[in-house]
């Protein structure tokens, strides 16, 4: 007679789980995801819409006047100046007389990007008062 | 005598691991961007705001051409057009989506149309870059 043994070894299955479907599906995602995000910051700037008409602006005399001319040089008050120094120069400005507005005036050809740069180096020099103009030479 | 076959197999718990790594990464760090038709390169700025989602874009290319919207794609829209749907829309904001590359001319424009058609806030869309 056969008696049950617990001692007995018993005969171990190895049990394994398929996991190349898993993989495939995590390639996909990966290959996704790789494709689909982008790490670029988005931004935006916030412009101001002023009522006035450009002669109005233009007659104001208690305008600081930036001028972007064809060349990308750049004129502060006339004077030719740095894109790197706006930032003091116009704080400096607004500090003395707060109620200042920046006039930029921009020839037609120069891309939007350097517009773009004088009004955010305006903006963190710490006034929110700018008026965009044609430059008209 | 038989020989004993070895059967070798790659180890591939560590490919599994670095994949789920990655996978959880560009997951968390990116942000999954819509394709553009236009392919507008956007000015950079230098001061990070967060992005809007407004109820209308006005869409303009290096060449001047406008576009509200991007669904818009095949044809371009006269100042006519656009000033239609402005009007009949009547947004409060509008985003612009300008290249940056576009000449200023265009940019003042659009701007004068919009203030024209008493559009209270307009935001331009930009990249962020940090200064340096």
């Amino acid at each position: 007679m056969k008696t049950h043994n617990f001692y007995q070894k018993e005969e171990k299955e190895l049990i394994s789980i398929n996991i190349t479907p898993l993989i495939d599906i995590v390639f996909l995602l990966l290959v996704f995801f790789m494709l689909a995000t982008s790490f670029i910051q988005k931004s935006t700037i916030e412009v101001n819409l002023s009522s006035e008409k450009t002669t109005e602006v233009d007659n104001k005399k208690n305008n600081v006047v930036l001028i972007l001319n064809k060349k990308g040089l750049i004129y502060l008050n006339n004077k030719l100046i740095n894109v790197s120094n706006i930032r003091n120069e116009i704080s400096n400005i607004v500090k003395k007389n707060p109620k200042y507005s920046v006039l930029i005036k921009s020839h037609k050809k120069i891309p939007v990007q350097k517009v773009i740069r004088l009004i955010e180096e305006v903006r963190l020099a710490g006034t929110d008062d700018i008026k965009l103009v044609n430059l008209e030479k | 005598m038989a020989l004993k076959k070895k059967i070798k197999q790659i180890n591939l718990i560590p490919l599994i691991n670095i994949i789920f790594l990655m996978l959880i990464f560009f997951m968390l760090a990116g942000t999954i961007t819509k394709i553009d038709p236009h392919k507008i390169n956007v000015p950079e700025s230098i001061i990070k705001n967060d992005p809007l989602t407004p109820f209308l874009t006005i869409i303009v290319k290096k060449n001047g051409e406008i576009f509200i919207d991007s669904k818009n794609k095949k044809k371009e829209l006269q100042k006519k057009n656009y000033l239609e749907i402005l009007r009949a829309r009547k947004p409060n904001e509008i985003s612009l989506k300008i290249d940056s590359e576009t000449p200023s001319e265009y940019f003042l424009k659009i701007l004068k149309i919009l203030e024209n058609e008493k559009i209270k806030k307009v935001v331009i869309e930009t990249n962020y870059r940090q200064q340096q």
